[in-house]
């Protein structure tokens, strides 16, 4: 197995808590560690459980030293929801790839409420960056949203950016995801992976 | 060999295993919970949840005393409960190897302060390691039981978030011998009964071995040179290693795995072939001040700030490889896109509460967990919150000091685990020094901040064994609590009623306030019939915003809707609409 870039590969993976965001981490991690490199891996929580911001870091390289990621160099900004992707912009180095989810999870507002519209987020994203691929949330079965399992479908997604066959993959998240939702969450993320985006 | 990605917590948990630690206590406190509660998942090791931080040192002591090797954890706060036994444990010494982790959390993540725990190894005069990834974190368990038992003295081992939380890949040692001996236990009255003058033999003994500890310092393997170019020289420990070696990939570094005692010589050795010379650490100048003691000229905290987390950026921008500083750090900018204000759980059993306690406009004090969130907006009806237990006496001091001006006007409130840590006491201090203060236990079955851990009230073991539940009522009633009350949370009329009736009297009373956690396992698979809001019904009043649910939304031209991704169904904002306009719903 071989990354795209040869050398190394940053990612951060930003969301909501409970959307799932911690799992995707530990699984895109996983699979970096298949690939013989060195790999770190970082999650910042708030005090909310639910509702609160996430994010994840994982890095793979020959040698990893800083578990965390600088600003301005991450390959990738994989987004679970709009906001919160948004924030995290600045990691990202210029042309980096966002995938995001067109999704906004609203919160008890301080300040200028404006700028918190889908379209806003998305054309400010476009401006600043060259590569954004936006998954439209309407577009994603109703049944994972249901079951929170938004987050394999978005990872089904990322995984095409990746060179990694997929039977690692479906490996890996088999160990990874509680037993009784192992199906529900393999078939998410190859509807993700089989999405066809604009 | 065998590698696995783990976190700094899972290593140390794996350390004490691979090191035959036999039992393992604490308390959960976010960074450290995993720690205990990852051990607890080796059936080999005896492992629990005390009631707080200073019974978990104790059974630690116990189990030592008893030739067990012993490993207990905490987040950083916790260390200040427990630090009572701590500063005389440092002059008993131990039997098996005893060792205590700190889990320090810089940038407060989820923490009420951002106190640099390496002060208490100093302060105690113990030994402290500091490990920097996963894979010392293992290792230096092992490290710190062996200091533990040559030097006859307990270690502390210091994490930060950043350790904790981060994972890396740790090589398990598989061929780890099996056959530990616990020490052979004898009774020492000498060593363990601290009297005026048993003590004053082994406070002598303290500072000597402190001397034999610095000159081990000297030659331990974890303090390490990483020579480079001699142009730029950093002496540094922990995350901040990372940091250094990520950013200044050139320079050389000395690399601290024990911090205290620090070995003098070799730190002379360095900076004496070093041209400029820079101490790189998180929170307080720890190391700094101790080099700059032996005389030696550095940099430190005048580059980098005493709060927060370091990063990478911050150490380029601060040390450039050329010897200048240039830049302004880009972290220094302030983001003015708004930030996510953390909230209770769509669902959660304390945003009716906490709802019910605005409309009343009581003086809330408030203790340590979740339902801190309380105190910010919408309900903003917390009015303080420092430390565990807390709430009952600032509650009983309010009434002393403004007697009828705030008679009637105040609640304490304190969740169960919180209560049973530190608030039995407190609670204690009301009935005898005769205060009236109405005090709210919430009763949530479970540790929820932390993850949900069981405790006392939950009558489960960190083992997963049940065992006896605490009884909340008989016990407030042993403590001479006469109005004592129990009310289901979710039932906003009825909590309500509660709160109005205890407050009115005057003596103390306790209202036990019962919802679960709406994470728990045994009620996350219950059928979930969200809600929705009949757009017929609803006359955009907005009441239900002020609940603070996040499921609950505003839309175009004032519509509010419920989203199904977030709401469990839990009725409380249903109650509250006078117009009846919000309405179950099953998907399919």
């Amino acid at each position: 197995m071989r990354l795209v870039n040869p050398r190394k590969v940053d990612v951060i993976i930003a969301g909501i808590g409970g959307q799932g965001v911690l799992l995707a981490g530990e699984i895109v991690a996983e699979m970096f560690m298949k690939t013989g490199f060195d790999v770190k891996k970082y999650e910042v929580r708030g005090i909310s459980q639910r509702t609160g911001s996430v994010v994840c870091y994982i890095r793979a390289a020959t040698k990893v030293f800083s578990p965390v990621i600088s600003e301005g160099s991450a390959d990738f900004l994989v987004g679970l929801e709009l906001i919160d992707t948004y924030r995290y912009r600045k990691f990202l180095k210029k042309d980096g790839n966002i995938i995001v989810v067109d999704r906004i999870i609203p919160f008890y507002l301080i300040g200028d409420s404006s700028i918190i519209h889908p379209n806003n987020l998305l054309t400010r994203l476009r401006r600043e960056f060259r590569r954004v691929t936006v998954v439209n949330y309407d577009r994603i079965d109703q049944y994972f949203r249901f079951v929170n399992a938004v987050n394999m479908v978005i990872l089904g997604v990322f995984s095409n950016y990746l060179n990694l066959d997929e039977q690692s993959w479906q490996e890996v998240i088999k160990k990874k995801v509680p037993h009784k939702t192992v199906d529900m969450n393999l078939k998410a993320f190859k509807s993700g992976r089989r999405m066809i985006l604009k | 060999m065998l590698k696995r990605l783990l976190s700094g917590n899972e290593a140390i948990a794996r350390g004490a295993y691979e090191n035959g630690v036999s039992f393992a206590a604490g308390y959960p406190g976010t960074p450290a919970t995993e720690i205990v509660e990852e051990i607890a998942k080796y059936n080999r090791i005896d492992a629990q949840w005390s009631v707080n931080e200073k019974v978990a040192l104790d059974v630690a002591v116990g189990a030592s005393l008893g030739g067990a090797r012993t490993l207990v954890a905490m987040k950083h706060v916790g260390l200040n409960v427990a630090s009572d036994t701590l500063f005389t444990l440092s002059y008993t010494g131990v039997n098996g190897g005893l060792v205590i982790v700190t889990a320090d959390d810089p940038g407060m993540h989820s923490s009420q302060n951002e106190q640099d725990n390496r002060f208490y190894a100093k302060f105690a005069k113990i030994p402290l390691l500091e490990p920097s990834d996963s894979q010392e974190a293992k290792d230096f368990v092992g490290l710190g039981l062996s200091i533990s038992e040559i030097f006859d003295t307990p270690v502390l081992i210091r994490i930060t978030t950043a350790i904790a939380h981060s994972k890396s890949i740790v090589k398990f040692n598989i061929k780890q011998k099996t056959n530990f001996h616990n020490k052979t236990f004898r009774k020492d009255s000498a060593k363990w009964v601290m009297i005026p003058a048993n003590a004053r033999k082994r406070r002598l003994l303290v500072e000597a071995r402190l001397k034999k500890l610095k000159n081990f310092s000297e030659r331990i393997w974890c303090n390490r040179i990483e020579w480079g170019k001699r142009n730029i020289g950093i002496i540094t420990s922990s995350i901040c290693y990372q940091y250094a070696k990520e950013a200044l990939s050139d320079a050389s570094i000395l690399k601290l795995g024990m911090t205290y005692p620090l070995p003098e010589f070799l730190i002379k050795k360095f900076a004496s072939k070093i041209q400029d010379l820079y101490v790189i650490e998180e929170l307080d100048p720890f190391l700094e001040e101790q080099v700059k003691v032996l005389g030696i000229e550095l940099k430190g905290k005048e580059l980098f700030p005493q709060t927060g987390e370091l990063s990478p950026s911050l150490v380029k921008d601060k040390i450039s490889i050329r010897g200048s500083q240039n830049k302004v750090s880009s972290t220094e900018t302030i983001e003015k896109f708004p930030p996510r204000v953390p909230s209770l759980c769509p669902g959660c059993p304390y945003l009716g509460f906490f709802y019910t306690l605005k409309k009343l406009k009581l003086f809330v004090a408030g203790d340590i967990g979740c339902y801190a969130l309380g105190a910010l907006p919408p309900a903003s009806a917390m009015h303080t919150c420092i430390s565990m237990g807390s709430s009952i006496g600032i509650a009983l001091g309010l009434e002393k000091a403004m007697k009828d001006r705030i008679k009637h006007k105040l609640i304490a409130v304190i969740g169960d685990s919180t209560f049973l840590h530190a608030g039995i006491p407190e609670l204690i201090d009301v009935v005898y020094n005769k205060g009236s203060v109405t005090i709210i236990i919430f009763d949530n079955q479970t540790i929820a901040m932390t993850g949900r851990q069981d405790h006392p009230g939950t009558g489960v073991t960190l083992k997963k064994e049940s065992s006896r539940r605490f009884d909340y009522v008989k016990l407030i009633r042993a403590l001479g609590v006469k109005n004592v009350q129990v009310v289901n949370i979710y039932d906003l009329k009825a909590t309500k009623k509660a709160i109005l009736e205890e407050t009115n009297r005057d003596s103390v009373s306790v209202v036990v306030a019962k919802g679960p956690c709406i994470l728990l396992d045994k009620y996350k698979n219950r059928k979930r019939l969200f809600k929705v809001v009949n757009s017929e019904n609803c006359r955009k009043c907005h009441e239900c915003l002020n609940l603070g649910c996040a499921a609950i939304t505003i839309k175009e031209k004032g519509r509010i809707e419920i989203d199904a991704e977030l709401c469990i169904g839990c009725s409380i904002c249903a109650q509250l609409c006078r117009y009846n306009a919000i309405e179950k719903y099953a998907p399919r």
